[in-house]
């Protein structure tokens, strides 16, 4: 039984810092490639605004998307907040969207697989399956499945699409409304007694 | 493209978690490497550097989850290697537990059992929310159709089998009574496999 709605709770949101695929303009999806110096500064950034805005951190769980890229820029959040860099949740229901076959693909090359494919970010891909993938639709789904697990105020690092998810849920967004959030690798997303405040951004 | 039974594999898994000490599945959930786990990732890497000499003519491959990266890097490491320079494939990760995730394996077998599936043929037996052994030997297998040179694979208990039935061409009961563990090595090299350090 769930004693607590997590529209109740207060949630920091954290995007992983900067990594090769993302300077190469590629979706790395489930797969993974390493944090760029810029990402590690980013993560290590986050820590201290992190810790800057909340101060005492004792009384939030932490969780993390459980792919290398997340988990590494947890732990040099945790550090850069002055906690140890384990002590966190790796779960899987915070994953990137799977892009299956679009996996490392560029937008011009999935676009040039077929004129008629929605483009990433376009109105009407929201139910759009990717080949081998999933939707954005079915990635909400399982966000949703995550959060109604929590049960104290949390710091989540995690992804693009999850992190609208993310608030798309806790705001009671539509789909365009959700989409419309590009979240930064730099920067804190606070959502808290209904409403959202940007850090660090 | 060759064929990757042509190929020479080093097959390493992951060093031991939190939730392997404790017990528990962890699937496509990650948990921190302990520090016994890490030692196997370490003294897998001096392994590795002693068994194959010369890397360079190797590709590198890690599941994309954590703890196989995070072994990865320390294999690497430890074989004279930058940390990075392998490729992370979402298609060697751990076999997707479902709501099985974090349970013990008595109490997920305790509850299969009740699934006449299990009893038929437990290589067809999808976790709830999850998925099968067969799923996960399907998608092994279209990674290791990808291989263009001799390669170092860092992954899970799971798809070492599912690598190890692949090139040895078992039969589905011959992959899943194969036992992996933490520390040593399993070489795939011309039709046989071999372990080391174990």
């Amino acid at each position: 039984m769930n004693v607590t709605d997590f529209r109740d709770l207060t949630l920091y949101v954290i995007r992983h810092g900067e990594c090769e695929h993302n300077v190469a303009g590629r979706a790395a999806s489930w797969d993974d490639s390493p944090l760029t110096a810029t990402g590690r500064a980013q993560a290590r950034n986050n820590g201290h605004l992190l810790e800057e805005i909340v101060g005492d951190l004792s009384r939030f769980d932490f969780f993390a998307s459980p792919i290398h890229r997340t988990c590494n820029t947890m732990e040099l959040v945790r550090e850069g907040a002055g906690l140890p860099p384990t002590g966190y949740r790796a779960d899987h229901r915070l994953m990137e969207i799977h892009f299956g076959d679009h996996t490392w693909m560029t937008r011009e090359e999935i676009a040039k697989l077929d004129p008629q494919l929605p483009g990433l970010d376009d109105q009407d891909d929201w139910d759009y399956v990717r080949p081998n993938g999933e939707s954005w639709a079915s990635l909400h789904e399982r966000v949703g499945r995550f959060l109604p697990t929590l049960k104290r105020d949390a710091v989540i690092v995690t992804h693009y699409g999850p992190a609208r998810a993310i608030r798309g849920h806790y705001l009671g967004l539509s789909a365009m409304q959700t989409k419309s959030y590009k979240p930064p690798h730099a920067g804190i997303m606070r959502l808290s007694a209904g409403a959202e405040t940007y850090f660090g951004t | 493209m060759p064929d990757f039974r042509d190929l020479t594999l080093y097959v390493i898994r992951h060093g031991e978690c939190e939730h392997n000490a404790l017990g528990v599945v962890a699937g496509q959930n990650d948990s921190p490497l302990t520090e016994k786990g890490r030692g196997h990732a370490r003294a897998n890497g001096v392994l590795l550097k002693s068994l194959a000499g010369d890397l360079s003519q190797f590709d590198f491959f890690a599941s994309s989850l954590h703890r196989t990266c995070a072994t990865m890097e320390i294999v690497r490491e430890n074989a004279g290697l930058p940390r990075t320079g392998y490729v992370a494939d979402r298609r060697l990760m751990e076999i997707d537990c479902g709501d099985n995730t974090w349970r013990r394996w008595s109490d997920i077998t305790t509850d299969a059992q009740k699934n006449p599936v299990w009893h038929r043929a437990r290589w067809d037996y999808q976790h709830p929310g999850g998925e099968s052994f067969h799923d996960l030997y399907r998608r092994v297998s279209e990674f290791l159709q990808t291989l263009k040179r001799d390669s170092i694979i860092v992954t899970h208990a799971g798809p070492v089998r599912a690598i190890r039935g692949h090139y040895l061409g078992l039969t589905s009961d011959a992959v899943l009574s194969y036992e992996t563990k933490h520390a040593g090595i399993m070489r795939l090299s011309a039709g046989t496999d071999a372990t080391y350090g174990d």
